[in-house]
């Protein structure tokens, strides 16, 4: 067989792949409400940091998509973070939490960052003790919970809350469940090349992402000698979701890239080994923006 | 009869005790591994093999393109919770001594599914990298291509094919000619313009990140081959089904054991029923016994009462011949102290009468020489008293001693009436001791008087051993019948008389009254009585005296007639220094005694 028929054999395995690699967010389900609507309360209240004066609700705010816009938030004791703020929504759909994978569950999740000191820097007795002094607290805890305020139990409703923080319905959903008009031309063809250049082979399935670790500059041999020692490169974290992505800048763990525009182009070298044309970046983006979808299903 | 319901409670207590801890050892382990439970582990087993083989066929089919998203290779958030809980459920129902080994095969379930679930995310990882080097190799190839001097070409085409098999699976033959391609084309690159470098550049990146992770992507499916689940799970589940059998056994062997134990706990109750039948029929038995029992004791006391009342009349009888019989001794005892007495009383009648045939003989001649002495003095009234005839009258006064028989004659009749006297007082006393005492009447008496005339009857037989004291007191008359006291006193003083001889010794009499009683006592300073004979004194036929001078009688005979009177003898006694025998009566005899009497 010739070679050059081999090349369109190869071109068009991809074709040939039926499934779609991206799958719509369910609606959300919300098992628990009175549960949930207690985690919504604890999201906000400053009782569960150390000090007093954090939320949940300062880092991951609603306004922001979940996030916060900065490159890294602020730590206790002034320094930045070590990552960027990933957002809560469609947390739920991660396979674990945080950049580094470090929580299993939701609950996890919750149990780290409020002991964690760089961050809500608060210990769960305390955090309890505070929340049970509380007569309301009490009350709603004492209805929903057997055994009333306890550390598993604050977590349980945090989770619950943030299992309710799906974000159904984006215009690319749609065009999933059979909407052909939801998309316009560009924005299919972005998602064609995000198919094609193989961002798609990371950031798939339900939340675009968000089901595997991956290492940060793969391709790192093309950067300039002096470019492959930046931060992260080698490391291994997970690939974030991108859904509400146009909605969540800056972007990367370390927050590295401001622009979706930019963080295309890193992408485009560090994973996958390519240089995106100026098309391919903005029919990307245009493709991006249609998975933005408002928080659905809220208590 | 008392033992065998006394120990029946107990044993039967004690197979009840057996029967009731039988009872609580089958529940507690017939609790121990329901079907049901092993049914829900199996499941869960099956739950968690679906797990493995889903991860499986995952990878196969994103091995092969089937499938573009890794969302069934990641576990959701609720499936890593699920996972640990169902096993430590799995570990927590079964304890590790019932199901020994269980634990262990879960731990090395748990290692080996977090081995596996690492080499699923490294998968992942690799795979995806793969994937992407693989689908654009072909592009950058192409890319390339045009730009490349010939020889360069070949190389390119020298590459591509052999990696892309390589990375779709192949073999790992061709790799070395891939190396020596790509060290080829890469001699190439110096001399090509800056834009061409890169793509070749980007190529060979390509190239070797398709040859790297393809080799990755080998070495996880053959360590994911190698690292499996499914043995662990079948041995958690080998171990779950003998514990079942185990239990299943068990439980039959416990039903089985509760048949015989339910046969057991019938037997019993019907034993307890047989003994309750049983324990009643006994009963019943007995109170039949009982009331036959309760009749014949009737009928035997009124047997008992008639034989009672028959002895009562021969006691009767007995008492009656007794008291004629005691009458009798005390009359022949009377007799015999009569007797006794005899030659005393005959010595006592023969000694005044021996004075008074001598007063008589010496009256008799005074009485013939004051006939003589009238005489003369007839004679001489007849010569009228002439001097003659007188002349010898003087002389025969003086002869005749006229003036000592002025005063002898008076004092002889003095001495013979008084000898008279006491003869005839003797005779009075016999006559007193002989009356029979049964004829006798209760009489008023003065026991000084009493005992004054038995003194005379013995006083002979005393005056020889002993002096007689006299030391009454003053004693009211006393109701008594005398002549029976009478032989009381004679006996004690014989008996006194007895004690002080063969030495002169003194017996004292004593009375008095004292508290409604008279008394008299009749002391002697004679041998005394030893204390081993005391008790047997009142006894009749008792005697300390040699044969045939005491009856053994006196004493006894003594007592019965003081009782009789209603009165008393105390003895008081010092071997040796003497005996008093104090008679106590009452001064007046009751009614009835007397009617009795």
């Amino acid at each position: 067989m010739r070679p050059a028929a081999w090349f369109v054999v190869l071109l068009a395995c991809p074709a040939l792949q039926a499934a779609e690699p991206i799958l719509p967010v369910p609606a959300v389900k919300v098992a628990d409400p009175a549960r949930a609507a207690l985690g919504r309360l604890l999201f906000s209240d400053t009782r569960l940091s150390g000090n007093g004066r954090i939320s949940c609700a300062n880092c991951h705010q609603p306004a922001r998509a979940g996030a916060d816009g900065l490159a890294r938030a602020q730590g206790r004791d002034g320094k930045p973070l070590a990552h960027n703020t990933p957002t809560v929504l469609n947390a739920a759909l991660n396979f674990r939490q945080g950049w580094e994978g470090k929580a299993a569950t939701l609950e996890q999740q919750v149990a780290q960052v409020v002991e964690n000191p760089q961050e809500m820097g608060g210990r769960w007795p305390d955090v309890v003790r505070a929340i049970g002094a509380n007569a309301p607290y009490q009350r709603i805890f004492a209805n929903q919970y057997r055994d009333g305020v306890t550390a598993a139990n604050i977590q349980d409703a945090l989770a619950a809350y943030l299992r309710t923080l799906l974000t159904p319905g984006s215009r690319f959903d749609r065009y999933l469940r059979g909407d052909r008009k939801a998309l316009s031309e560009e924005e299919l063809d972005g998602y064609a090349r995000f198919k094609r250049y193989g961002c798609a082979t990371c950031h798939q399935g339900v939340n675009a992402g968000g089901n595997m670790f991956q290492q940060f500059g793969v391709m790192a041999e093309l950067l300039p000698a002096a470019e492959r020692g930046r931060n992260g490169i080698g490391q291994q974290f997970k690939v974030p979701s991108l859904r509400n992505v146009a909605r969540t800048a800056p972007y990367f763990h370390d927050g590295s890239a401001a622009t979706l525009e930019q963080a295309i182009d890193q992408m485009f070298l560090l994973q996958l080994g390519r240089i995106a044309s100026a098309d391919d970046r903005a029919l990307i983006a245009k493709f991006l923006q249609t998975l933005d979808a408002g928080p659905g299903g809220q208590p | 009869m008392s033992r065998p319901p006394r120990a029946m409670p107990l044993s039967l207590l004690l197979v009840a005790l057996a029967l009731g801890s039988a009872l609580l050892f089958f529940y507690l382990r017939a609790s121990d591994y329901h079907p049901a439970d092993h049914f829900v582990d199996v499941a869960t087993l099956r739950q968690l093999k679906a797990v493995d083989d889903g991860w499986e066929e995952a990878m196969m089919k994103l091995r092969i393109g089937m499938l573009r998203n890794y969302d069934s290779l990641s576990p959701s958030p609720a499936e890593m919770a699920e996972l640990p809980r169902q096993l430590d459920r799995l570990a927590s129902v079964h304890d590790a001594a019932s199901v020994p080994g269980l634990v262990p095969a879960i731990a090395a379930y748990r290692q080996a599914l977090d081995d596996k679930l690492q080499l699923v995310e490294a998968f992942k990882t690799h795979h995806t990298v793969l994937r992407n080097s693989l689908s654009f190799l072909p592009r950058a190839a192409y890319d390339m291509d045009a730009q490349l001097p010939a020889k360069a070409g070949a190389a390119v085409r020298q590459i591509l094919m052999p990696t892309v098999v390589y990375g779709e699976g192949g073999n790992e033959d061709e790799l070395p000619d891939i190396a020596q391609a790509i060290d080829a084309l890469q001699t190439v690159r110096p001399r090509l313009p800056p834009a061409a470098a890169l793509r070749l550049d980007i190529f060979v990146a390509h190239a070797r990140t398709v040859l790297r992770e393809a080799y990755q992507v080998g070495i996880l499916m053959q360590r994911f081959d190698t690292v499996t689940t499914a043995p662990h799970l079948e041995r958690i589940e080998a171990l779950l089904n003998a514990h079942q059998q185990r239990a299943a056994r068990q439980a039959q062997l416990h039903r089985q054991l509760l048949l015989i134990f339910a046969a057991a706990l019938a037997g019993l109750l019907l034993y307890a029923a047989v003994r309750l039948i049983r324990s009643h029929a006994i009963i019943g038995r007995f109170n039949r016994q009982l009331r036959q029992a309760n009749d014949e004791l009737e009928a035997r006391v009124a047997a008992r009462t008639a034989e009672l009342a028959g002895a009562n009349a021969s006691l009767q009888a007995e008492i009656a011949e007794r008291s004629s019989l005691e009458s009798r001794l005390v009359h022949s005892e009377k007799l015999a102290s009569i007797g006794q007495l005899a030659a005393g009383v005959a010595h006592e009648i023969n000694n005044p009468l021996g004075f008074l045939s001598s007063n008589f003989g010496t009256l008799e001649e005074y009485l013939q020489n004051l006939f003589d002495m009238l005489g003369s003095y007839e004679r001489a009234e007849q010569a009228g008293f002439a001097p003659l005839s007188t002349r010898g009258l003087p002389a025969r006064r003086a002869e005749l001693q006229l003036d000592f028989l002025r005063q002898d004659i008076p004092l002889l009749m003095e001495q013979s009436r008084d000898g008279m006297n006491r003869v005839s007082k003797i005779v009075q006393s016999l006559k007193d001791f002989s009356r029979d005492g049964a004829r006798q009447d209760w009489q008023w008496a003065e026991l000084h008087q009493g005992i004054d005339s038995t003194l005379h009857i013995i006083a002979s037989e005393l005056r020889n051993v002993a002096v007689v004291r006299k030391e009454y007191g003053t004693l009211p008359p006393v109701e008594c019948r005398q002549s029976e006291l009478n032989q009381v006193f004679l006996n004690l003083l014989v008996n006194a008389s007895h004690a002080v001889a063969p030495q002169r010794g003194e017996i004292v009499i004593r009375s008095g009254v004292d508290g409604g009683e008279a008394w008299v006592e009749i002391a002697d300073n004679g041998c005394g009585i030893a204390p081993e004979v005391l008790p047997r004194i009142f006894d009749p036929f008792f005697s300390t005296k040699p044969v045939g001078k005491g009856t053994g009688l006196g004493l006894s005979v003594s007592h019965g007639i003081v009782r009789s009177h209603g009165g008393r003898i105390d003895v008081l006694t010092t071997p040796g220094q003497g005996t008093a025998f104090r008679v106590v009566l009452p001064l007046r005899q009751p009614a009835a005694l007397q009617a009795a009497a």
